[in-house]
């Protein structure tokens, strides 16, 4: 896998600090990426995403369970816990097209690492290429910050609800 | 700092839209916790509600709009509020509930509507806020 950069994608919400990642080589984060792609196929669906992400989960009720769909995926290579877990973000409305998957940090309600998502457009998630894809990218990146806190080569900065590299740097590549 | 994508997206979205997210956003977070509250399983709730239990999992599992009559449903079976509307006021009444001691200028208010009177309908206030005096005459006169 190549390096990524953990950056912050919206620090100004009132519970979450919502990170996102972007490849090293990408002027654009991932989230970014999603968000530009959805928003010229589907711009209701965008808009109301978006509000349950920044309103809804920043603002009112921080990364509560109600907001989080369960995505597991079994992980044999990342000791202790031997698995890492994505999220989809749940937006509750029957028939709802976007997915964005997300990865709550040792499961606080307050620090989110938002990836990149898709549309679904087939059955389920496997039968829609595009998502099952983003899907898998996003476990790998998961898979890659877990193994990094575990390791304590990113670190929690409580004061300032942010995550610093071991050596106090907010300048994450990993 | 916020995404500078994001924030675009955030100040195209209709106001209207925002609003509908949080207020879903609170009825779905309000029935989760009153379920869990009752101790309800859904097949409980399913055989309560007349539904089978797929569908109420449809429900939970936000595969369902929620209306009005669903949601009167929900609050008759679980026994509590789900929505909180209220119906404002033309004028909103004031009522003064306590000086705060130290603070002459400062008085302790309750905007409430009628049947308001009286300390056994204090629980029907709708907001608890501090004035100062000059802040209370421009509001409300």
């Amino acid at each position: 896998m190549s390096s990524f950069e953990l950056e912050i994608w919206d620090d100004e919400t009132e519970k979450v600090t919502f990170y996102t990642v972007r490849w090293e080589n990408s002027d654009i984060s991932e989230t970014d990426k999603f968000f530009e792609k959805s928003i010229r196929i589907d711009p209701s669906s965008t808009h109301e995403l978006l509000s349950l992400v920044i309103d809804t989960i920043g603002t009112d009720y921080g990364a509560i369970d109600d907001f989080f769909n369960r995505q597991e995926n079994t992980v044999t290579a990342l000791p202790p816990h031997g698995r890492v877990t994505v999220h989809e973000l749940k937006i509750h409305f029957p028939q709802f097209p976007l997915r964005l998957y997300a990865l709550r940090i040792n499961k606080r309600k307050d620090m989110v690492i938002l990836f990149n998502g898709g549309i679904k457009s087939g059955q389920t998630n496997e039968q829609s290429p595009d998502l099952n894809l983003k899907f898998h990218e996003a476990n790998a990146f998961a898979k890659k910050i877990e193994m990094a806190l575990q390791e304590k080569l990113i670190v929690i900065d409580e004061a300032s609800r942010t995550l610093k590299y071991f050596n106090g740097s907010d300048e994450i590549i990993l | 700092m916020r995404s500078k994508i994001a924030q675009r997206i955030l100040d195209e979205t209709p106001k209207e839209v925002r609003i509908f997210v949080r207020k879903y956003g609170d009825i779905v977070v309000r029935i989760n916790q009153l379920i869990r509250e009752k101790g309800y399983t859904q097949k409980q709730l399913a055989y309560e509600m007349k539904k089978t239990p797929s569908e109420i999992s449809k429900w939970l599992s936000g595969n369902h709009n929620f209306t009005l009559r669903s949601i009167a449903k929900l609050e008759a079976i679980l026994g509590e509020s789900i929505l909180q509307a209220s119906v404002p006021l033309l004028k909103p009444e004031v009522f003064i509930l306590s000086l705060q001691s130290g603070e002459s200028q400062n008085f302790m208010v309750v905007r409430g509507q009628r049947p308001f009177s009286g300390k056994t309908k204090i629980y029907q206030a709708q907001s608890e806020t501090s004035f100062s005096i000059s802040e209370l005459v421009e509001q409300y006169n």
